[in-house]
């Protein structure tokens, strides 16, 4: 069943907005709220005779199209398997339905174009749902900072991929709320080559918060002694607890380790994929851009032929990562499979056949 | 459409004019069958990455003037529209093409824009061969706060700071000074040079604008974007001048150079993240290039998919800026260095070697070939052994076995270099014989060569016939040569040129200077940039010539008319230099008038100057019949009774006059050409009849040395006209010989000197 033309011109648009990397820097949630759009409106734009099979595949398809797009956007197939999931489920319900009205016996059999018109508002309903809760995601992950960010206790923490109020900083604000100012030391980690380390400190420390370094990435390991928690978000987390972290993340992280700091990784619970990294692509999936932010061209007698390996993103390994705090709760790198089964039907992990 | 009047604050779409032709033929024989902005730029079509650029900056209605091969621009537009479904193009930008075939400047395909009424407000102007990640909304909001305030800022020119030894060295540009007000950026001065970079050029100012300006600033760290957001006035200006070719060397150096017009541009400088580029030439083609592969156009990159839009070659980046496509096949002995991209469905046979090259879809590269900084486009095939090097090999070029392309050759479509044959350094090879002059557009950057490159296209035809045949023959042999070029047609290629078994034409290689060629530069040497310079005076100068010459022939075999419209064109020349010289004009005015004459009869600024120096030697003698009555009181009464009075009377008048007949009469072409209408007015021919010119004819040798003290012609010119006349026949000779000692007494004197310096 191939998608109607307004669906098809959607994804097209999006899928090319994707690869302009005009999501690369905003907040994943922008993201995640415009490919469930994109994909109820496939739901929506099926037609009247398309069964319950024929709605899943089309979903899979786009989503599927959409995922392989750029892959460091998790969370573009994970949207898409968050949608077939309600539609499996709502499939279910609405069959369990039709068995219970026979067994019932009572005479209204409703028409297939009626049945499939409920199950689409349903969907359509369910899936709106799920956007919502996608979109609080940041401040249900914001919230438990509680649990964490103890008094007097100093947090490390480097700026989150995205541009504006990344996750790290919202949950610090958070933080900041439940203990005051006073009540906690934050430094953060300048984040080179980009350094929006600056900006969120100094948007920390208008915020009330009275004790905000600064530090080079370099002084990450120096520092470490002094902190007694890392706080890191991720842009994307793998099935084995891999978090695909802004780069600079790793360091920290080992840095950590070293001194047995605890690392809590950040991480709304729609970034979180059933892949593993061996799997086609994503081991490239580091954000690799310009070598403008980290040399300008010519600068400083530099032949702009030289070769200059800016990734923006890189990948923290599951042991160096004591817990991953999600809008559905901490859990250990360990327990990120679990979470998956509740949260994806099995069928979708792969999306596109063959 | 009608034009939505300026005042109501209407908002516009915003709109964008793409000039898919850069007028110029810096990339020939590439060009010849495919128009530039088509020509792949790292396994993509150069126009796609403008076109993408512009909707990603939220254009949402793109014109496309497409000139030079406009068919194919608009067979791909078509196509790439047809991708897409209707004319609506993704990301809401709708792509339009405009096909003026007959415009050869950019001038002229503006005032086409202009004509077909398209554009309503203020728009972005890129050259389609840009390549760039700049981010357009600030340069936007910018321009348009200001032309709020300030209504005729007509344009915002994008200026990217780089340092003048990249500029020249790695995209091959000239250098370039920009003054501008330090506070508001407007620029009060646009200068490109064409000097070398180790002599920096000077730059005069106006005095005036210290007045009008606190601050000025001056840059020579500059390069020009070629993207400017202009308002519709733009165009409007390009209407009303129209001997603009040029948007940089006519529009905004005439702007500036019109202030009290109240027009005003102004430079915005590009972040220094962001990178911008043009592909004016094989050097820049190489280096903006390299500069893709490096990724400083992210995201216009090859593992990114932006470009081209629709259904975009998928490319695996590996270490080193490697980029290659899953399709491809590369032997496990071959070895790919750093900065490569292959193409899907190409293949590296057992022990090559590709280093820092590109290689295009269903490229078939033999064993143990070697490619380096080599651009080798769609189904090339190399055979084994054979080297490639800093070259470009268009679509279809078939290298033989042990071939081997040196640096700085260019081949295009359908060569083929036959078994183990060396093509030699800087050649262009092209199964078209190279064009004729006839052919070649205004603003041809071949010009310079013109006469020699007949004779050239032709010559391996002659070697061929040893020159036994005629004329006639020849033609035919090179006309069947053409037509049969897909047959094999080796009797007619010649061996020396392609090897045995090839197939092409060897191009005259251009007289190229290092900073245009694809092939690297020898590390840091001082070089003569006067090239483009030369370049452009020889190529007003030729231009001017076959104006001439033509209506010359005209003259003789048609009869009254044109000498008619010239006598029109002399006597309103002569009128307003003699009212200059009445109401005693300073020279600056005496030059906007005649300015204006030059704009309003389209002609050059070398037409009149012959003319006023006529009007000038006709001063000396008395009034004759076709003076005007005010202006009799000018001439003398009598004829002048000795050359010595003559000569004294003319000095008078050239004392005066002179600096302004240098400054027109530039090049040498035009102090010839002066010197033959000398030689009319003298014989009292065409236009110049009844005029009494005669009488100067015994003082003609004489004229010739005042004429040469007072710089108004140079000893070149002199020697060159002497050379002319030298093969004319015995008529024709009549003032050779009254200057022929004249003539002797430079020649003397110029080996005089070349002895003195050796």
């Amino acid at each position: 069943m191939p998608p109607s033309p307004a669906v098809a011109r959607a994804v097209d648009d999006l899928a090319q907005d994707l690869r302009r990397g005009r999501y690369d820097a905003v907040q994943a949630r922008a993201l995640a709220k415009r490919v469930a759009e994109t994909l109820i409106a496939t739901v929506a734009t099926a037609s009247s005779e398309a069964s319950l099979d024929d709605i899943v595949r089309a979903t899979r398809e786009v989503g599927g199209a959409l995922a392989v797009v750029k892959r460091e956007h998790f969370l573009v197939g994970n949207v898409a398997r968050r949608i077939l999931r309600v539609i499996r489920d709502e499939g279910a319900r609405a069959a369990a339905d039709r068995a219970n009205a026979n067994a019932a016996g009572d005479g209204t059999t409703r028409t297939p174009e009626a049945m499939s018109k409920k199950l689409k508002g349903d969907v359509i309903d369910t899936a709106h749902e799920v956007t919502e809760e996608m979109e609080a995601a940041a401040s249900h992950v914001a919230a438990q900072s509680g649990d964490f960010v103890t008094s007097g206790a100093v947090v490390m923490t480097t700026p989150s991929a995205g541009a504006g109020t990344g996750l790290t900083e919202a949950f610090l604000r958070d933080a900041m709320k439940k203990r005051g100012g006073e009540g906690f030391g934050v430094i953060v980690a300048e984040g080179a080559p980009r350094c929006d380390g600056h900006a969120m400190a100094r948007s920390l420390a208008e915020r009330g918060a009275k004790d905000v370094s600064v530090i080079c990435d370099s002084a990450v390991y120096a520092t470490m002694p002094n902190v007694k928690l890392c706080v890191l978000s991720a842009v994307g987390v793998l099935a084995d607890g891999t978090a695909l972290t802004r780069s600079g993340a790793y360091n920290i992280a080992l840095a950590a380790k070293a001194h047995s700091v605890p690392v809590i990784v950040l991480a709304g619970s729609y970034v979180i994929s059933p892949k593993s990294r061996d799997e086609d692509g994503f081991d490239r999936a580091v954000g690799l851009g310009s070598p403008a932010t980290a040399l300008g061209y010519g600068e400083k007698g530099a032949d702009p032929d030289a070769v200059v390996i800016n990734p923006a993103l890189e990948y923290v390994p599951p042991e160096l990562i004591s817990v991953f705090v999600t809008d559905h709760g901490a859990h250990c790198p360990g327990f990120i499979k679990v979470l998956l089964d509740e949260m994806y039907s099995p069928l979708d992990v792969k999306l596109l056949d063959g | 459409m009608p034009r939505v009047d300026a005042d109501i604050d209407v908002k516009h779409p915003l709109q964008a004019v793409v000039l898919a032709d850069s007028f110029g033929h810096a990339l020939k024989p590439l060009t010849c069958n495919v128009a530039k902005v088509l020509l792949p730029l790292a396994g993509c079509p150069m126009l796609e990455y403008s076109l993408e650029w512009l909707a990603t900056q939220g254009v949402e209605e793109c014109v496309v003037v497409a000139c030079s091969c406009s068919e194919s621009v608009e067979r791909y537009l078509k196509s790439r529209d047809g991708r897409i479904g209707g004319g609506e193009g993704r990301g809401g930008m709708i792509t339009q093409c405009v096909s003026g075939t007959a415009c050869v400047s950019a001038g002229e395909a503006l005032r086409l824009i202009e004509q077909r009424r398209v554009i309503r407000g203020d728009f972005v102007l890129v050259s389609g061969d840009v390549v760039t990640n700049v981010d357009l909304s600030d340069a936007l909001r910018t321009h348009r706060e200001r032309r709020k305030k300030e209504k005729l800022a007509i344009m915002t020119v994008l200026l990217r700071e780089t340092g003048a030894d990249v500029r020249e060295a790695r995209y091959g540009e000239n250098n370039l000074t920009v003054a501008m007000d330090s506070e508001t950026q407007r620029i009060v001065h646009y200068e490109e040079h064409h000097g070398s970079a180790s002599r920096t050029p000077a730059t005069s100012l106006d005095a005036s604008l210290f007045g009008e300006v606190e601050n000025i600033r001056v840059r020579t760290n500059l390069m020009d974007c070629h993207i400017d957001i202009c308002a519709p006035e733009f165009l409007m200006l390009f209407t009303d001048n129209f001997d603009y070719q040029h948007i940089r060397r006519d529009f905004i150096v005439g702007t500036l150079n019109e202030r009290e017009l109240g027009n005003t541009l102004y430079a915005y400088e590009i972040s220094k993240d962001a990178y911008a580029a043009r592909v004016r030439n094989l050097r820049s083609y190489d280096a903006v290039s390299r500069d893709i592969l490096n990724r400083w156009s992210y995201p216009y990159v090859p593992d990114t998919r932006v470009v081209p839009a629709h259904n975009p070659e998928t490319y695996i980046h590996q270490w080193g800026n490697n980029y290659l496509s899953p399709t491809c096949s590369v032997h496990e002995t071959a070895k790919i260095g750093r900065r490569c991209l292959i193409g899907a469905g190409s293949s590296v046979g057992a022990g090559s070697s590709v280093v820092h090259s590109v290689i295009g879809k269903n490229v078939v590269i033999g064993n143990n070939v070697k490619i380096e900084g080599a651009y080798v486009f769609d189904g090339a095939r190399i055979g084994d052994d054979a080297s490639v090097t800093s070259s470009i090999l268009q679509d279809g070029v078939v290298l033989h076995a042990y071939a081997c392309v040196s640096p700085g050759c260019v081949l295009a479509s359908g060569v083929v270099i036959g078994s183990g044959f060396t093509v030699k350094p800087h050649s262009r090879v092209a199964l078209d014989a190279q064009p004729a002059i006839e052919e070649e557009d205004y603003d041809s950057d071949d010009s310079v060569s013109s006469t020699d490159m007949n004779f050239a296209s032709l010559e391996h035809v002659r070697d061929k016939v040893k020159g036994e045949h005629s004329a006639e023959e020849i033609e035919n042999a090179l006309k069947k040569a053409r037509v049969r070029t897909d047959v094999d047609s080796s009797a007619i290629w010649n061996p020396s040129s392609v090897g045995c078994g090839g197939a092409g034409y060897a191009w005259v290689p251009r007289d190229e200077q290092w900073f245009r060629n694809i092939a690297p530069t020898p590390p840091r040497e001082l070089h003569d940039y006067s090239y483009e310079s030369a370049e452009e005076a020889s190529k007003r100068g030729y231009v001017q010539k076959t104006i001439d010459t033509s209506m010359m022939d005209d003259l003789e075999s048609e009869g009254d008319e044109d000498t008619k419209r010239e006598g029109v064109f002399q006597r309103e020349v002569t009128e307003t230099f003699l009212r200059c010289v009445k109401q005693g004009y300073a020279q600056e005015n005496a030059v906007v008038e005649l300015q204006g004459l030059k704009m309003a009869e389209n002609r050059t600024f070398a037409d009149i100057a012959r003319y006023v120096l006529m009007t000038i030697v006709g001063l000396t003698l008395p009034a004759h019949a076709k003076t005007s009555k005010e202006n009799i009181k000018l001439y003398p009464e009598a004829t002048p009774a000795s050359t010595p009075e003559l000569l004294k009377r003319l000095r008078a008048r050239l004392k005066e006059w002179a600096p302004l007949l240098s400054r027109f009469l530039r090049s040498e072409d035009d102090q010839v050409e002066a010197l033959l209408t000398l030689e009319e007015f003298c014989s009292e021919e065409d236009v110049f009849k009844g005029m009494g010119g005669a009488v100067c004819v015994p003082s003609f040798a004489k004229i010739l040395h005042m004429l040469y003290d007072m710089d108004v012609i140079s000893e070149e010119s002199v020697l060159a006209w002497a050379e002319e006349k030298a093969e004319a026949d015995e008529m024709d000779k009549k003032f050779l010989k009254l200057a022929q000692p004249f003539v002797d007494w430079l020649e003397q004197s110029s080996e005089e000197e070349s002895s003195s310096d050796d």
